[in-house]
């Protein structure tokens, strides 16, 4: 009676589940199904005996290629198999070897269940994330995902073709960032936790490429949460330094040309004075004079004008010439001729001949090389000074190498007003403004040094015209 | 000028001839007090600097070959020099001069300039 009672429990059990649940023998007949089983074709269990599951449920003559239910006979180990019919439907497939008294593989349970929807909605969350991977992958602008630990995550082709870093050697990297310059690292260390908890929307930073290079980028960032929770920090970079180029030559171009009017507006502003004076001490030599200065400032500053609406209007603002280099040094060692004079200073200048011309703005190039020149007649009291330009690929490099007092630390030494010692001479604004000059043009300036009283080198790297 | 008094030696250094021939002009009616070295050239001015005794430097700063930022960084540089006060008169704004703002002993006066500015800056340098 118990006996009975579990077995009947047993099919209430097996009748209730919605798999399809069918017990086989070695030949693949059916020995017994389930409620399920027998509703899915329409007929009662019983008529399932004795008949195979291919010929059923497939209407085939033989096992489906890969039948887990025959895998499973043929190997004694369970298997399961994921089968598409012909009517879009997917049916998870798994075979059960049973064996017999004496561990022999007698018959195969089959249990099956549909998966279509599950499939499919499988389907469009692989589709899906392809397509937010090609998002990102194939996106122009470089992307960035940060933990919350600040490790990278993940970085996208157009990241580390704009740095020059390898995604192996950025994922997992933690703050600070190889493309981080001292500046923003001085800068952002600071902003970065609060940073990654608000987002920022547009903030411009300089970085650097592995080659050194500096760029701009202005970068909008959004953190993710979970649950009031930091998931990770997501940040769209697009380079600007272009536009920064252009806003700095810009911002130069509207200095000095708000220089080159307001001198003689200014000039022409204090003739009238001069006229006045004249007029009141009735001195007609000196009226005269004031009217000349007025005259000629006021032309100047007019033809000023004339000159930049007409260079606008052509579209030929000459920002970049072709500069004779050796006739700027000409110019810069003259000017300190009597302080190298008088230091008994040897000076040796060697410029190799096509090594001659750069493309630059004149007055910007020779600040730049009276700066260094400056600096080195400047912290040289015995010994020499020996300036070279050579070509090296698309560059014009020049080299100042002085036999002076040498630097002991160069932290710091590009920074403003950046002083050795405070009675080190000058105000600290040489180097500064070179290094300014210099990456304007995508140079280098770079300054060695083998320490105190050691001399210094000082290198740069300007494009060739 | 009072027995005694030494006259002051002033030197100016701005390359445009027309603002020297306004420096001329102001101070001609003060040359009982005042003598002037007008130069057009910084370099030359640094020269002159050193030899000479001089009281008061009245400078430019938009020159070349040396600007007047070189030349001030050279005559702070020695010295024999270093306390030699300097006006700066410039067409540049003051506020683009910050640099030198952090040094003693000079003052700043941008174009154009009366002459009562000119010297109420002069005397307030000389009698101090």
């Amino acid at each position: 009676m118990a006996h009975f009672k579990l077995e009947h429990d047993k099919e209430i059990i097996l009748d209730t589940v919605s798999e399809l649940i069918a017990y086989q023998d070695q030949d693949l007949r059916i020995i017994w199904a389930n409620k399920a089983a027998s509703e899915s074709m329409g007929v009662s269990p019983e008529e399932l005996c004795g008949r195979r599951c291919y010929e059923i449920w497939h209407k085939r003559d033989r096992p489906c290629a890969g039948c887990p239910v025959l895998k499973a006979l043929k190997t004694g180990r369970p298997q399961k198999a994921e089968i598409f019919f012909p009517d879009g439907g997917v049916w998870l497939i798994r075979g059960y070897p049973v064996r017999n008294k004496n561990n022999k593989v007698s018959g195969v349970l089959e249990i099956s269940a549909e998966i279509t929807e599950r499939k499919a909605a499988e389907e469009m969350l692989r589709e899906s994330d392809e397509f937010s991977s090609s998002l990102l992958n194939n996106s122009p602008y470089p992307i960035i995902v940060i933990n919350p630990d600040t490790s990278v995550k993940y970085v996208n082709p157009a990241l580390e073709k704009l740095t020059g870093f390898s995604c192996a050697e950025i994922i997992g990297r933690k703050a600070p960032y190889p493309w981080w310059t001292k500046e923003t690292e001085r800068k952002t260390w600071k902003e970065l936790d609060a940073a990654m908890d608000r987002g920022v929307e547009r903030l411009e930073e300089l970085f650097q490429k592995k080659n050194g290079e500096r760029f701009w980028v202005e970068i909008t960032a959004t953190s993710v949460k979970k649950k009031g929770e930091l998931k990770y920090y997501l940040a769209n970079w697009v380079e600007i330094s272009g536009r920064k180029e252009i806003e700095q030559i810009k911002s130069n171009l509207i200095r000095n040309f708000s220089h080159s009017v307001k001198t003689p507006i200014a000039m022409a502003k204090m003739a009238c004075y001069l006229c006045e004076e004249g007029i009141k001490a009735k001195n007609a030599g000196k009226i005269k004079k004031a009217q000349r200065m007025m005259r000629d400032n006021i032309d100047k500053a007019h033809d000023d004008v004339n000159s930049i609406l007409e260079a606008e209007k052509k579209g030929t603002i000459a920002l970049k010439e072709c500069v004779s280099f050796r006739k700027i040094m000409d110019e810069i060692i003259e000017g300190t001729k009597h302080i190298v004079e008088h230091k008994k200073l040897n000076f040796k200048v060697s410029i190799s001949g096509d090594a001659d011309k750069i493309l630059a703005n004149e007055k910007e190039i020779k600040t730049l090389l009276f700066n260094i020149i400056d600096n080195a007649v400047k912290f040289t009291d015995r010994g020499s000074i020996e300036l070279s330009a050579r070509v090296c690929g698309k560059m014009v490099k020049i080299r100042v190498k002085d036999t002076g007092i040498g630097i002991e630390k160069k932290d710091g030494i590009f920074d403003k007003f950046y002083k050795h010692h405070k009675t080190t001479p000058g105000v600290g604004l040489g180097l500064p403004i070179c290094k300014e000059i210099v990456e304007r043009y995508k140079g280098r300036i770079e300054v060695e040094s083998e320490g105190a009283q050691k001399g210094t080198v000082v290198t740069i790297s300007l494009p060739k015209a | 000028m009072a027995a005694g008094t030494r006259m002051k030696r002033v030197l100016i250094v701005e390359d445009d001839t027309d603002m020297q021939e306004i420096y001329r002009n102001m101070f001609n009616d003060q040359a009982d007090k005042y003598e002037v070295d007008i130069l057009g050239d910084a370099v030359e001015g640094l020269r002159r600097l050193k030899e000479g005794i001089f009281d008061l430097v009245i400078l430019d700063i938009i020159m070349e070959p040396m600007p007047g930022d070189s030349f001030f960084s050279c005559a702070r540089d020695d010295s024999a020099v270093r306390d030699i006060p300097i006006l700066v008169v410039s067409v540049l704004n003051p506020d683009d001069l910050e640099h030198f703002k952090k040094t003693d002993h000079v003052d700043f006066l941008q174009k154009p300039i009366t002459k009562e500015e000119l010297f109420t800056k002069i005397a307030g340098f000389l009698k101090a």
